[in-house]
């Protein structure tokens, strides 16, 4: 093998790492905005709040029990048909794996969410904090605490996930990789080069996890 | 529109069912692969063998953290300049195996260090050897402690299996992509193919539900 190749390369594979970064985080940041809202609202006994629950449970259904290569097909292909406007690549691939991980974070959240006593939502309420109040100061911090663990798995899993946006052409990593594989004929090192850049990556979520963790047990965080 | 998606439906599904078979067949054999391999993964490193455990657990690691696509490009496209030729159907077999087996080791090592400790402290207590603790004892509640994270490995495995059509294997999502680029209708042959792996991952937690009431019968 002849890594020179790669040296040659390394500018656009540290573009290609970027966007990775950048596509995962955002989805990560957007789907967790849209489980927190799923899990606050979950609740309520009207029959509107019983419909929206019902939305919720397909959803979450729907982007669980599909694969991700399917989903991103089916909003960058089909969604056009219906919606009439073209979508980009990029936001195709956002709007994707953003849905996909708030399936599976609302999962995350309404576990932890469950596991906060009641007792301190009715003490919130005493002291005359408002429901929103009380969901944003009171239980959020602590659901976002008890949930490190699942949401650094949940992390890795959209970091390489994220290689299949390479299939509708977004320029992440993995395209990169190809590109270059096609550019210089040598896919062994090509194709080793970005395993060892997303192995560094998700290796590094492994030990910030950890160290969150430890901050965690300390009661600093 | 009902007209047109009921012939498309009449015309396609022979071929779509086709490509379903394949996901269902590389499903189910590289499931059988994955959890040998995780066995045999989990009691190696579980017996401490200097080297052989240590690097066991590294490949774990190194498989867990890279993305199965670029696992697959690995051997579909790298290992030929290393003398390895594989078509696509082996490549996909294995490459699903492999990731699969990463997992399902982590699974078996995690339910078992859940097995009682007293349990196997009692059978050597009554003078059983260590081969027959670890067959009679460790294993079979390993086992059934082990099924609902295995149910959630095989669906993960199924939508995994999905990534295959990149390296043109014709399962479903591929046979799906290539009736789009014939009939240039996109809408029903791709909600169809959701609809169909939706169904099956359905069926299978369905399924891994009634194994795990059945397995915990016991505790």
């Amino acid at each position: 093998m002849d890594f020179s190749v790669i040296l040659n390369s390394a500018a656009p594979l540290a573009r290609g790492a970027a966007t990775t970064i950048v596509v995962s985080g955002l989805s990560i940041f957007l789907g967790g905005i849209l489980a927190m809202a799923f899990v606050f609202t979950r609740q309520g006994t009207t029959k509107i709040s019983l419909m929206w629950r019902t939305f919720i449970a397909v959803f979450v259904s729907l982007f669980r029990g599909t694969p991700l290569l399917a989903q991103l097909i089916v909003i960058f292909y089909v969604l056009p048909v219906f919606v009439g406007i073209e979508i980009n690549p990029f936001p195709a691939a956002i709007l994707t794996l953003s849905l996909n991980t708030a399936a599976f974070q609302s999962e995350i959240y309404r576990a932890s969410l469950k596991s906060i006593s009641y007792g301190q939502i009715e003490a919130a309420q005493m002291v005359g904090l408002g429901v929103w109040r009380t969901r944003l100061r009171i239980l959020l911090p602590q659901m976002l605490r008890l949930s490190w663990e699942p949401m650094t798995n949940e992390i890795i899993t959209i970091l390489k996930n994220s290689s299949l946006i390479s299939v509708i052409s977004v320029i992440e990593l993995t395209r990169v990789g190809q590109q270059i594989a096609g550019a210089t004929f040598r896919p062994s090192e090509a194709y080793v080069a970005i395993a060892v850049l997303y192995f560094l990556m998700t290796s590094l979520i492994v030990v910030a996890g950890h160290l969150l963790r430890r901050r965690i047990a300390t009661g600093a965080a | 529109m009902m007209a047109s998606v009921s012939g498309f439906v009449v015309e396609y599904a022979p071929r779509m069912l086709a490509g379903l078979k394949w996901t269902l067949i590389l499903w189910s054999s590289s499931a059988i692969l994955a959890i040998c391999l995780g066995l045999t993964i989990a009691f190696i490193r579980r017996g401490n063998i200097p080297f052989l455990s240590a690097a066991l657990s590294a490949l774990v690691n190194v498989v867990r953290g890279t993305p199965i696509l670029v696992q697959l490009f690995l051997l579909y496209y790298a290992a030929p300049s290393v003398g390895i030729r594989l078509d696509a159907l082996a490549v996909g077999l294995i490459g699903l195996s492999i990731y699969g087996g990463a997992y399902f080791s982590e699974v078996f090592a995690g339910a078992l260090k859940a097995v009682p400790r007293g349990h196997v402290e009692a059978a050597q207590m009554l003078g059983i050897r260590p081969r027959r603790i670890a067959r009679r004892i460790e294993f079979p509640q390993m086992l059934s402690l082990s099924v609902p994270s295995s149910v959630n490995q095989l669906i993960m495995l199924m939508k995994e299996s999905a990534v295959l059509s990149i390296i043109t294997v014709p399962e479903l999502t591929s046979v799906t992509t290539k009736i789009v680029n014939e009939t240039f209708e996109v809408a029903t042959p791709y909600l169809l193919m959701a609809g169909l792996y939706w169904l099956v991952i359905e069926i299978i937690s369905a399924a891994g539900r009634w194994v795990e009431t059945w397995a915990t019968r016991h505790f």
